[in-house]
C-alpha cells in the first residue's frame, strides 16, 4: 500500500512539474484563479473606467493566489521580441486602469503581457498612466483631426501595414 | 466630453503603433488591403492553444492534488490498520 502511495506523489509531483511548465509559457501562475477570459471559457466582461473615459477587455483577468489581488494579462502568442512595443504597454496600462477602475483596492498594481517566448511584467506607475492618458487624447484628436500623419520612422512598420496603398508617408527601404 | 470620447485599449494600442494607420482605418474607414488569411487563422489558433494550455494547466493542478490526497489516504488507512 505504502508503494502506490509513492506511486501516487510521483505521479502528482510529475503534473504539478508539467503544471508549472505550462504557466511559465501561458503567463498564468499555477494556482492563480482566472476569474474572466477573452480567449477561454470565462467570458469576461468589458471594463471601464469613467474618470478617464477607458475601456477594455483584457484577455485575461487573474487573481493572486495568495494576496488575493486581481491583475490583466495580455497574450500576444505571435509576438517574437525580447523588448516590450510601447504600443503593448499603453494597452497594458488601459487595461489596468480600467481593471482599477472597476477592482480599485484589489487591483494587484501591475500586469501581465506575454510574447511567444518572453514575459513582461508592468507596474502601473504614474508615469505610465499620464503616457496612457495621453495617448488618448491622442486618438480622440485624430477622430476629430483633418489629417493625421504617421508617428513612427520604423519601416518594417509600414512594410507590413495594411493601408500601405492608401497611406502615402510610406517609409522605404 | 460626450460618448464619443470613450476609447478602448485596442485603439490606445492601434494609435501608439502608428496614428496614421489608425486614423486611415477607424477614422476614414479606409479598407485594409487582404488580410492574410494564414496571419489571422494562425493568430486565431494561437489564441486558442492558449486557453486551452491555461485550462489543461488548471485540471494538471486539480488531478496532482486528487492523486495526493488518495496517497495521505493510503498512508492513513496503513496506519490505522
Amino acid at each position: 500500500m505504502l508503494g502506490l502511495a509513492a506511486c501516487l506523489v510521483l505521479a502528482a509531483t510529475a503534473l504539478l512539474v508539467s503544471a508549472a511548465r505550462l504557466a511559465a509559457r501561458t503567463g498564468v501562475r499555477a494556482g492563480a484563479r482566472v476569474l474572466a477570459s477573452d480567449v477561454g471559457r470565462e467570458r469576461s466582461p468589458t471594463l471601464e473606467s469613467p474618470a478617464a473615459r477607458i475601456r477594455g477587455r483584457p484577455d485575461y483577468l487573474v487573481r493572486e493566489r495568495v494576496r488575493r489581488r486581481i491583475y490583466p494579462v495580455e497574450i500576444k502568442p505571435t509576438r517574437e521580441s525580447v523588448t516590450l512595443y510601447e504600443s503593448d504597454a499603453l494597452q497594458l496600462a488601459a487595461y489596468m486602469m480600467v481593471t482599477e477602475a472597476h477592482y480599485g483596492r484589489r487591483f494587484a498594481g501591475y500586469g501581465l503581457v506575454r510574447y511567444r517566448s518572453a514575459e513582461f511584467r508592468v507596474t502601473l506607475t504614474p508615469e505610465l498612466r499620464r503616457r496612457c492618458l495621453a495617448a488618448a487624447d491622442g486618438v480622440r484628436a485624430a477622430r476629430r483631426a483633418a489629417d493625421v500623419h504617421r508617428s513612427h520612422a520604423v519601416a518594417a512598420r509600414c512594410r507590413g501595414c495594411a493601408v500601405s496603398a492608401q497611406c502615402g508617408e510610406l517609409l522605404g527601404g | 466630453m460626450t460618448t464619443d470620447d470613450w476609447v478602448s485599449a485596442s485603439d490606445i494600442a492601434a494609435y501608439e503603433y502608428c496614428a496614421r494607420v489608425y486614423w486611415l482605418e477607424r477614422v476614414q474607414c479606409v479598407g485594409r488591403a487582404e488580410e492574410p488569411a494564414d496571419r489571422l487563422v494562425t493568430g486565431e489558433l494561437h489564441h486558442g492553444a492558449h486557453g486551452r494550455a491555461v485550462v489543461a494547466q488548471r485540471w494538471l493542478v486539480r488531478v496532482a492534488i486528487a492523486l495526493l490526497v488518495v496517497a495521505a489516504g493510503l498512508v492513513w488507512a496503513r496506519g490505522r490498520g
